[in-house]
């Protein structure tokens, strides 16, 4: 088997190496590429949402690579997210291509589904190598996740924001090729004494909230790397969905019937009563988080026409107007252009900027 | 105390039966009038910009009978089905509701929910409607009776493609409140009657024969209406029952977006030729006549060549 999936910010890190220890041949799709974004707008549906693009463009540039295996997520809505795989596997065989696809959906409630992939990806490997394949890619994710959370905080602050961002990429590869578990956690440490090395300015940045739908917010390449945009800029990036968390939250403790109502939830339950997909009660509760811990400004993220997002949106601008919360909301596609992106980025910033000089002048 | 009900989104689903309970007296309501443009101004100035265009006509509506009524009724739709749902901005749409006209905005918003007994459904709906002290019992009748309205009405609806067709037969697919609200759609059903077509819609299928073309799917849908579209329109497909396929979504509509997709694919190298309109704020009644007419003209035109 010659596996593939679509990226997901730096995900493909540990999918690459569960895949590869459990024996098969990965193919990682190219890094998305104006290409990408092209191949997945002509072929994909007009009105789908940017995930949904993207992550064909990922897959035709891996299956012209060689893949014959496509790995996708499912779901079982009301986020259209459920229904991707089926859509894609559609216009990718009336393209031409011969591949098997394994949707993944969720263990609970379709366990048996769920087995079944195991049992194909597994072919003779057992149960024990699995679970060996699968602590190395948690505990791999788990150090992009930490290296990503350190790197929110520092780069606001370090002088030479281009070695910063060397550090950063160098040690991304180096946890991508860590065999064993040890190696992957000297990795990470080396990497963040490193980072706290680097000569540092003397001044207390900004914090901004970053929320909003999973993928636009751990996708760099959908985002218009945002991330690093803002702390270039001198801005702290609080963000609340972590891949990791993500994982155990829905995954794990979902499936062992665990789940408590998380923090946000609980916030946004005045406001947004229920569960609307994907994350938007979370955006919300974020938002009412952030007015609470006193954050200088939201950042809203989310694909065009994204329907759980939209909810939420309406809901965040009156809250954000009540509460005098500065609110960015950002809806990306194939048409988001970076100068303008920047422009806009640029401009909210200064509002925080001007924001705290006249508070500070009052007080 | 009276009620006010917009004539909006679900409205047009459950018609007979909320007209069913108007004439009962249950309590007092107020059915808001027809979309006109007044209502669908107010309803873009009151809405976020990216909403789709039904809950941008819903605010409207919603802001025409505040002054008139005491409460307005927004149910929070979560599932009419087991394991489906129908749209995310059911889930939240009393939340927009507050949002756009203020949190203090008397709402009536009892939760429905499939994945619920009947009798905790029961208690739901009485706990929201207790303003209105009517008793549980006498509500449970009414519902009861509303619900058998509603399936018979479905079910005299459904004989439709049985009957010899008056013309060409034309379906025109899509959510109930685009297709029923003739101020969004431009009369689009009189239109194509006008021009000797017989439209249908996807209430004339009977619940067999959705499920029937709904077994074409690689995976079951988790959209109840959107499992509907794509069951009529596969049924269509197998059975040659109709003669052109009329697809009508409101843009930025995310169900739709992949309906629209997973049908249009289907029919693609089929006999049958599939229109698919988008609607929004600033379509233009002129433009959708034109493309309605042509698309007649070719139906037309397919016999004499």
């Amino acid at each position: 088997m010659k596996i593939t999936f679509p990226h997901l910010g730096y995900c493909s890190i540990p999918l690459r190496s569960l895949f590869a220890d459990l024996g098969h041949e990965v193919i990682v799709p190219p890094p998305i590429t104006r290409k990408t974004i092209s191949l997945g707008t002509r072929y994909g549906p007009e009105f789908a949402c940017y995930p949904l693009k993207l992550g064909l463009g990922n897959f035709i540039e891996a299956l012209e690579l060689g893949a014959d295996t496509l790995v996708m997520g499912g779901g079982i809505g009301p986020c259209r997210f459920g229904y991707y795989a089926q859509v894609q596997r559609d216009i990718l065989l009336s393209l031409g291509y011969e591949f098997k696809m394994l949707v993944v959906e969720p263990p609970l409630g379709h366990a048996g589904e769920f087995l079944a992939v195991l049992r194909e990806v597994l072919e003779e490997k057992s149960w024990f190598d699995l679970a060996r394949a699968a602590q190395l890619a948690v505990v791999k994710l788990g150090a992009c996740d930490d290296i990503q959370r350190a790197s929110l905080k520092l780069r606001p602050l370090v002088q030479d924001k281009l070695a910063f961002s060397r550090l950063y990429q160098q040690t991304l590869m180096e946890i991508d090729e860590a065999g064993k578990v040890r190696d992957v956690r000297l990795a990470k440490n080396t990497a963040l004494t490193a980072m706290e090395a680097i000569p540092r300015l003397n001044y207390k940045p900004p914090k901004v909230a970053l929320v909003g739908e999973v993928y636009l917010i751990a996708e760099p390449a959908a985002n218009l790397r945002i991330e690093e945009r803002l702390g270039n800029m001198g801005v702290e990036v609080c963000r609340h969905v972590w891949i990791s968390q993500w994982l155990r939250v829905n995954i794990f403790l979902d499936f062992l019937r665990l789940h408590r109502q998380e923090k946000a939830e609980k916030l946004a339950q005045p406001y947004l009563q229920c569960f609307v997909g994907g994350h938007g009660q979370h955006s919300v509760g974020e938002t009412r988080k952030a007015i609470q811990e006193g954050i200088d400004g939201v950042i809203h993220v989310y694909p065009f026409t994204c329907t759980p997002e939209i909810v939420a949106r309406g809901i965040m601008q009156k809250l954000a107007a009540q509460e005098g919360m500065p609110l960015a909301c950002f809806s990306m596609d194939e048409h988001s252009g970076e100068a303008g992106f920047q422009t806009r980025l640029e401009a909210f910033v200064d509002i925080l900027g001007t924001r705290s000089k006249e508070m500070n002048s009052y007080s | 105390m009276r009620i006010g009900l917009p004539r909006a989104l679900l409205y047009f689903y459950f018609r007979p039966s909320l007209e069913y309970l108007d004439q009962e007296n249950i309590a007092e309501i107020l059915i808001s009038s027809a979309t006109n443009k007044r209502k669908l101004e107010q309803g873009l100035a009151l809405c976020d910009e990216e909403v789709c265009l039904p809950v941008k006509v819903l605010m409207g509506h919603v802001h025409s009978l505040l002054e008139e009524v005491d409460a307005l009724f927004v149910p929070r739709v979560i599932s009419l089905e087991k394991k489906r749902y129908i749209c995310p901005k059911f889930l939240g749409l009393p939340d927009m509701v507050r949002a756009g006209l203020g949190r203090k905005t008397p709402l009536i918003a009892p939760e429905i929910n499939a994945g619920w007994s009947k009798s905790r459904q029961l208690r739901e709906v009485a706990k929201s409607l207790r303003l209105l002290g009517v008793q549980p019992l006498k509500l449970w009748d009414a519902l009861n009776r509303a619900e058998e309205v509603q399936k018979q009405h479905r079910r005299q609806l459904a004989v439709a493609l049985d009957l010899p067709p008056a013309g060409k037969r034309v379906a025109v697919l899509g959510h109930a409140y685009n297709i029923f609200d003739e101020y969004l759609n431009f009369s689009i059903l009189k239109k194509l009657s006008l021009l000797g077509m017989e439209p249908v819609t996807v209430g004339n299928f009977s619940r067999d024969q959705i499920n029937q073309g709904a077994c074409g799917l690689s995976k079951d849908l988790f959209w109840s209406y959107g499992r509907e579209l794509v069951g009529a329109a596969f049924y269509c497909l197998n059975s040659r029952a109709v003669d052109g396929v009329i697809l009508v979504a409101s843009f930025g509509c995310g169900p739709d977006s992949l309906i629209t997709e997973i049908i249009g694919r289907r029919f693609s190298d089929s006999p049958i030729p599939l229109m698919s309109i988008i609607l929004d704020e600033h379509s233009s009644g002129i433009g959708l006549a034109t493309r309605v007419e042509a698309f007649v003209d070719m139906l037309n035109w397919r016999d004499m060549a």
